[in-house]
């Protein structure tokens, strides 16, 4: 599996984040587009349902959460319900399994070919790579992630998995691998692409594809893409497999509309991807195109460890991407530095969770810098279109980092004197007019219409590991302790 | 249908056994009367799904069942050389015939491949998002996304406000084997942001709304 998403464990983030804030290109790409699709989303949300954009999260948040709670019984509904349209359903305890048993369609089916559409349980299980391994050449049809593929590169954002890749590295894969001529121009590498995989639609043995949601009441699949490589994927080889996590599942096609109306909004600021696509069994009697077998392999791998803990929530998740636009510490970052196919803030608390779920450690161990990759601004939670309160979790994996010893000294310390110092008010002040005073003849400053700003570019002693990568604010004018002292009527003054 | 494998047994198991670690948070799935309020005051619903349709970058050509043949051949015109169409297909072949295009036979997807415009008409339409319903009934898959053009027929007493009133009133839609929900033309942005539409799906969607109230 590529290094960039499943690393070698423990992960050290700091050299990835390292390295990503000092290129300028990706501060340019990642936060430009992640800065834009926040505001878009913000501005459809505000556009579509006004203030009942807080109600609509709560019902989706709700609905998930049901279906989450009764995953059991709808999980035997969807079995029965495919089955009953022609579908086999596997169930696939480990990534290992999963790919095991595709390995098996496959082999039964002689296939030597594969079209497959984007979907990150299929990252997260290394699909690909099992494929490519046993000879099956499997081509990654969602352009983005054909390009990755092409450059043998990693997606690094869950919706836009090349957001960290400019235009001129695609041409040059386009020239290298495909033998095209140079060009720039999207539309024309959009071109090159399109005309190069639609001869590879028709010819390919198997389709693989992952799903956004499953319906127990159908026992159907939605998949949603705005290319149409989905719809490409499943219509022209005689066997599709569709790759899904357990906790895809809703009821059905009753409870779904709320999620589909959230989910392009949150994820691109579109009222629906261009392609909602269901897919229940397999053709029919009497049909013309689509697959002869679609098989359903419901993946476990961690998720029923997730299930069964205190973070639940977090299953809730439909993979939207909103949370990692909103996110200042991805938008600097970039998703390679979190070592996982789930970058961002979800990824944060995801990553550990299904690491310990599988492995039966703690799950921090190897992600020891991950509950702390972030500014716990809450931004993300605010963004997230089925509420889950990521801050909440970051704090409790902090907590459960400083339990183990996993926390840093340095962090340790600087804790203990802020405790000591402020059990002692007298010498607080002190402290604080002195720090005041060191910045402000260090600082430097800038008047803006909110009054001024200083900062430091390089603090002295323990706050060097802070400044190494991003600037000290600190406050000017009168401390809050002045300000309450003057404003403190109610008590007199003193 | 093969035999289950005992693998589906053993996770139905663990995941009975997961459900049951966590108390249970939601015992009911909320009513949903929020998720209806694009279309909640529709005067009009053609005019509201032919306004969103083209925000999402389709073409509407609004006719009325008069003009229905003549606007057709006109489309078919400007664009293709070989046709394939699915349903209503006297139309189609007296459109092709007027336009001097080749209609293949649509009982065949391989041809799909081959041909620059997909015909079809819609399961039903949704007012509030602009979006065109389609599915294998009675419909070779994929006429809507193969060629690089589609030119969907849409009848006015065809939309639905809502997407909430397909799931709700046309269950049939999603009975199909295959079932999409169009929502625009193909479209990437993965290069630098910039919007491409034609990536694997087509180009240009054009819908023609047959209202007998049109002008």
């Amino acid at each position: 599996m590529n290094p960039l998403i499943a690393p070698q464990l423990p992960f050290d983030m700091k050299p990835r984040a390292r390295e990503a804030v000092r290129d300028l290109k990706l501060q340019q790409f990642v936060g430009n587009a992640t800065h834009l699709k926040d505001s878009q989303r913000g501005g459809i949300f505000d556009r579509d349902f006004g203030l009942e954009y807080d109600d609509l999260r709560t019902v989706a948040r709700d609905t998930k959460q049901y279906a989450l709670d009764h995953l059991d019984e709808l999980l035997e509904r969807f079995i029965a319900n495919a089955e009953a349209s022609g579908a086999h359903i596997h169930a696939a305890a480990t990534g290992r399994d999963a790919c095991a048993i595709a390995l098996d369609i496959a082999r039964a089916h002689h296939a030597t070919s594969c079209v497959k559409s984007k979907s990150m349980v299929t990252e997260e299980i290394g699909l690909l790579p099992a494929f490519e391994a046993a000879g099956i050449k499997t081509l990654e049809t969602d352009l983005g992630e054909f390009i990755l593929q092409i450059d043998g590169d990693a997606p690094s954002h869950i919706v836009t998995p090349m957001i960290h890749k400019d235009r001129v590295a695609t041409a040059k894969s386009f020239v290298r691998e495909l033998g095209s001529r140079y060009t720039e121009d999207p539309e024309e590498l959009t071109k090159i692409a399109r005309e190069h995989m639609r001869g590879l639609y028709r010819a390919a043995d198997i389709g693989v594809s992952g799903a956004n949601f499953l319906l127990a009441d159908e026992g159907s699949a939605v998949i949603c893409t705005n290319e149409g490589n989905f719809d490409l994927s499943v219509g022209g080889p005689p066997v599709h497999i569709v790759f899904v996590g357990i906790e895809k599942l809703i009821r059905g096609a009753r409870d779904l509309a709320p999620f589909l109306k959230l989910l392009a909004r949150s994820g691109t600021a579109q009222p629906l991807t261009i392609y909602t696509s269901f897919v229940r069994g397999p053709r029919r009697t009497g049909e013309h195109g689509g697959p002869k077998e679609v098989h359903f392999v419901l993946v476990d791998a961690g998720r029923v460890g997730v299930l069964a803990s205190e973070k639940r929530d977090l299953l809730r998740c439909i993979r939207c991407g909103a949370c990692l636009n909103a996110c200042p510490v991805y938008r600097k970052v970039g998703g390679h530095s979190y070592g996982s196919v789930y970058a961002g803030p979800i990824g944060a608390v995801l990553t550990p969770e299904l690491e310990r779920a599988q492995s039966g450690s703690n799950g921090l161990t190897n992600y020891p810098d991950l509950p702390r990759a972030s500014s716990l601004c809450g931004a993300c939670y605010e963004a997230c279109p089925v509420k889950i309160d990521i801050p909440k979790f970051l704090l409790h994996d902090r907590a459960r980092l400083r339990e183990r010893g996993l926390s840093p000294a340095s962090e340790e310390s600087v804790l203990r004197v802020w405790r000591w110092l402020a059990e002692r008010p007298a010498l607080f002040r002190l402290a604080v007019g002195a720090a005041r005073l060191h910045a402000r003849m260090l600082g430097q400053r800038e008047a803006t219409q909110d009054g001024d700003r200083a900062w430091l570019t390089r603090a002295p002693g323990p706050g060097a590991g802070w400044t190494a990568t991003r600037d000290l604010g600190f406050a000017t004018g009168e401390s809050f302790r002045e300000w309450f002292a003057k404003h403190d009527n109610a008590r007199g003054a003193r | 249908m093969t035999a289950r494998s005992p693998a589906v047994d053993l996770l139905l198991a663990r995941v009975r056994a997961a459900v049951r670690a966590q108390p249970v948070s939601v015992a009911e799935v909320p009513a949903h009367t929020v998720v209806r309020r694009i279309a909640r005051d529709a005067a009009n619903l053609a005019d509201l799904f032919a306004a969103k349709a083209q925000a999402v970058g389709m073409r509407v050509t609004r006719v009325d069942d008069a003009g229905l043949d003549a606007t057709l051949a006109k489309l078919l015109e400007a664009r293709g050389t070989t046709v394939v169409a699915v349903r209503d297909a006297a139309l189609a072949a007296r459109a092709s015939a007027a336009a001097g295009a080749r209609l293949a036979p649509n009982d065949n997807a391989d041809l799909l491949f081959d041909c620059e415009v997909g015909v079809t008409d819609v399961d039903c339409a949704i007012a509030e998002s602009g979006s065109l319903v389609v599915s294998t009934n009675g419909r070779i898959r994929n006429a809507w996304v193969t060629p690089p053009i589609h030119i969907a027929i849409v009848r006015a007493s065809q939309i639905l406000p809502d997407l909430v009133d397909l799931f709700e009133t046309r269950p049939d839609t999603l009975d199909a084997a295959s079932t999409t929900i169009i929502t625009g033309p193909s479209k990437t942005a993965d290069i630098e942001g910039v919007l491409v539409t034609g990536v694997h799906g087509p180009a240009a969607v054009e819908i023609v709304l047959v209202d007998q109230a049109a002008p």
